[in-house]
């Protein structure tokens, strides 16, 4: 099952332990592999092939402490990375917030963190992979060999064939703790002069938008400003521990507990807490990296038939017409928005990445008979933004749309044909755009 | 204070290898496949600073197998314990398998296990101490139609575990002999089972916290005590209609 709950596949699932045991398929069978089956959108499954899955290829292969170099296999978990490098002053800036996504995963979808303004996306932490396909062997891709391979293999939705190891680049902490200061702001508009404001000063920088409400404060909220707290004596690490949640799992009640009115009120009991608490926290480091750790009842909340993400990327400019367009656009749907987040993204495009300069938006809401019909919407508003869907994160997203938005998929396409002529790795990803 | 595990890149062998690491030993690690024990050498020595050596042997090379051993461990380094979760199983196992087949079989899940252990034995011997931890299963409780070798091999090394015991205590070894029931590996992986499988880390945690200590045959899970006791009392001519 996806991770948002859209899309669920009986297929065939190897669990492979060893190299051989990778290499035993048929050399023409189409295949998918699949990490932690984190991503919302079907990226590890759903394209009737043999799956397999990388969980037991998660070792560490080396550690440079002094230089904060670590090669790892693809499926090694970004929580163990982060007991291994924390202890060593040395952390991973690119990621995700769940601690079993993998390593593989990250490259293959080029997640971001908190901090793309200062850090960009994961790919800039890539030095080098292994990258193994049938007809291939085993290639080893960096930006000096087989550069344009190793480009289509970072943000490649896994499709380039199966990611064996990766040598990282990881950056220096600068404290065991994060201080988190929070703003106040008016409406949904101001995200952006508030984003760019605290950027020069920020470490890491997001928002959080109630659009519950309407009218002039609709996506009032708060933006949230992190950054190292040097601090010493203090044991790096802590608030490790945690329930760990699969797609099923979250789709284990039956009813979703988000509609208009719980929704509402569970913004304004999130934004009351808020203001009502200290305009300062410090949180542990896997606290502030993996905030999804400790939150996996959000996701339940959404019950058996899941939810949408709808993530964007749109120029900063066109962000005050997407705001309006949003404010009068919503409410013809009724449809609750459980979770609304901005972050500043300072990057360029490039192939089906998301990736770029602007302003990424999420939404969160649940998924309904009128749902796909916002979606649809959004897909609209997003194109009229001249902005990115991302991909990994939508099970729906047409392919018209992601040829659209994406000036670089015609190019990814053929790159990929010319690599893999029978196109043996799959995924419902790639069986729904035409890849 | 060397601890060696035989059969260690994968299920079991890898969860023994990784919590007798994090428990500070310094370890042989012997696998058929280099590519699995490398990056698994590497993960102990980064995660735990673990010393770690290792032995790419294949397991039905049994006498090259225990002469490599011989020479990883070099003489005069204590031998704190020797552990074999090794073994291997055949899908066509079911009566009428090919010589070769059926000899690489017991190869793997007997004679692997005595090879070493006679080549290691006098050392162990002289030095008055060690354990050694074989591991079997419960598909060989009671003989069926499936895994057929396999089940004789693992009852036949259960046999040698008890004259190893009978042998080995009175002059001051250990000796355990662990009757595995179904573990979350790539093996189980899938299938549906009768009972609960087990995850191989906690029979690892388990196996390793009595190492030294615990002696004899035991099962894990625990409840597979009961059951073996109910499946071997059960009379042939009702067990013979008993699917597979």
């Amino acid at each position: 099952m996806s991770f948002d709950g859209a899309v669920r596949c009986l297929e065939s699932v190897a669990r492979p332990d060893r190299y051989r045991q990778i290499e035993q398929l048929p050399r023409d069978a189409p295949r998918t592999v699949r990490g932690g089956g984190y991503s919302y959108a079907p990226a590890s499954f759903g394209a009737r092939t043999t799956v397999q899955e990388t969980r037991d290829f998660n070792r560490v292969l080396g550690f440079d402490p002094e230089n904060g170099i670590l090669e790892c296999e693809a499926g090694l978990t970004l929580g163990r990375l982060h007991s291994v490098a924390t202890p060593h002053g040395w952390y991973l800036p690119a990621q995700p917030g769940y601690p079993l996504i993998t390593i593989g995963g990250c490259i293959a979808t080029e997640a971001h963190g908190k901090n793309h303004f200062r850090d960009g996306t994961f790919r800039r932490r890539v030095l080098a992979l292994d990258l193994f396909h049938p007809a291939h062997g085993i290639l080893r891709l960096t930006r000096d060999s087989h550069a344009d391979l190793f480009e289509l293999t970072c943000g490649g939705l896994g499709l380039t064939g199966q990611i064996l190891s990766a040598t990282l680049a990881l950056d220096r902490l600068e404290g065991p703790r994060v201080e988190i200061r929070r703003v106040s702001l008016g409406r949904l508009e101001e995200a952006v002069p508030l984003l760019e404001q605290w950027a020069p000063k920020s470490r890491f920088l997001y928002t959080w938008h109630n659009l519950s409400v309407s009218g002039a404060s609709f996506g009032r909220g708060f933006l949230y400003t992190g950054d190292f707290r040097p601090e010493s004596g203090l044991a790096w690490g802590g608030g490790e521990r945690f329930a760990p949640i699969t797609a099923e799992d979250r789709g284990r009640w039956r009813v979703c507990l988000l509609n208009r009115a719980t929704t509402a009120l569970f913004n304004a009991a999130y934004e009351l807490a808020q203001r009502a608490s200290s305009r300062v926290r410090v949180l542990s480091l896997f606290e502030f990296l993996f905030p999804v750790a400790r939150k996996v009842a959000y996701y339940e909340l959404f019950g058996r038939k899941g939810l949408h993400e709808y993530q964007m990327l749109v120029p900063v400019e066109s962000f005050e017409d997407l705001a309006a367009a949003l404010r009068r656009g919503l409410p013809r749907f009724g449809i609750p928005i459980a979770l609304a987040s901005c972050k500043l993204f300072k990057g360029e495009r490039s192939l089906l990445r998301f990736d770029g300069t602007g302003i990424c938006l999420a939404l969160d809401f649940p998924r309904s008979s009128g749902s796909e019909r916002l979606a649809g919407f959004l897909d609209g508003v997003v194109r009229e933004a001249r902005g990115l869907p991302n991909i990994v994160k939508d099970s729906r997203l047409p392919r018209e749309t992601v040829e659209a938005c994406y000036p670089g998929y015609e190019f990814f396409r053929r790159s990929l044909r010319a690599f893999d002529p029978l196109r043996l790795y799959r995924s419902e990803i790639s069986e729904r755009l035409g890849l | 204070m060397t601890c060696v595990v035989v059969g260690a890149s994968s299920g079991l062998g890898r969860a023994l290898a990784e919590e007798l690491a994090r428990g500070g030993h310094p370890l042989v690690l012997v696998s058929s496949d280099a590519r699995d024990l490398l990056p698994l050498a590497s993960d102990l020595t980064v995660r735990f600073g673990a010393a770690v050596r290792t032995v790419a042997a294949d397991a039905a090379e049994h006498a090259g197998l225990a002469a490599a051993l011989d020479r990883a461990v070099p003489p005069g380094q204590p031998i704190t314990a020797l552990l074999f979760p090794v073994g291997a199983v055949e899908q066509r196992d079911h009566g009428w398998l090919e010589p070769e087949l059926a000899e690489r079989l017991v190869r793997v899940n007997l004679l692997s296990v005595s090879s070493v252990v006679g080549r290691l034995l006098p050392r162990l011997i002289s030095q008055g101490s060690g354990t050694i931890v074989g591991f079997g299963s419960v598909a060989a409780l009671r003989g069926r139609s499936n895994n057929v070798l396999y089940a004789a091999a693992k009852r036949s090394l259960e046999s040698y575990f008890e004259s190893l015991r009978h042998l080995g205590e009175p002059r001051g070894l250990t000796v355990a002999f662990y009757v595995l029931g179904y573990l979350d590996t790539q093996l189980s992986y899938g299938r549906r089972l009768l009972l609960p499988r087990a995850d191989p880390k906690r029979v690892a945690k388990r196996v390793c916290r009595a190492l030294g200590r615990e002696r004899g045959r035991r099962y894990i899970p625990w409840f597979w005590y009961p059951a073996a006791v109910l499946l071997k009392a059960i009379p042939w001519a009702v067990f013979r209609r008993l699917n597979s």
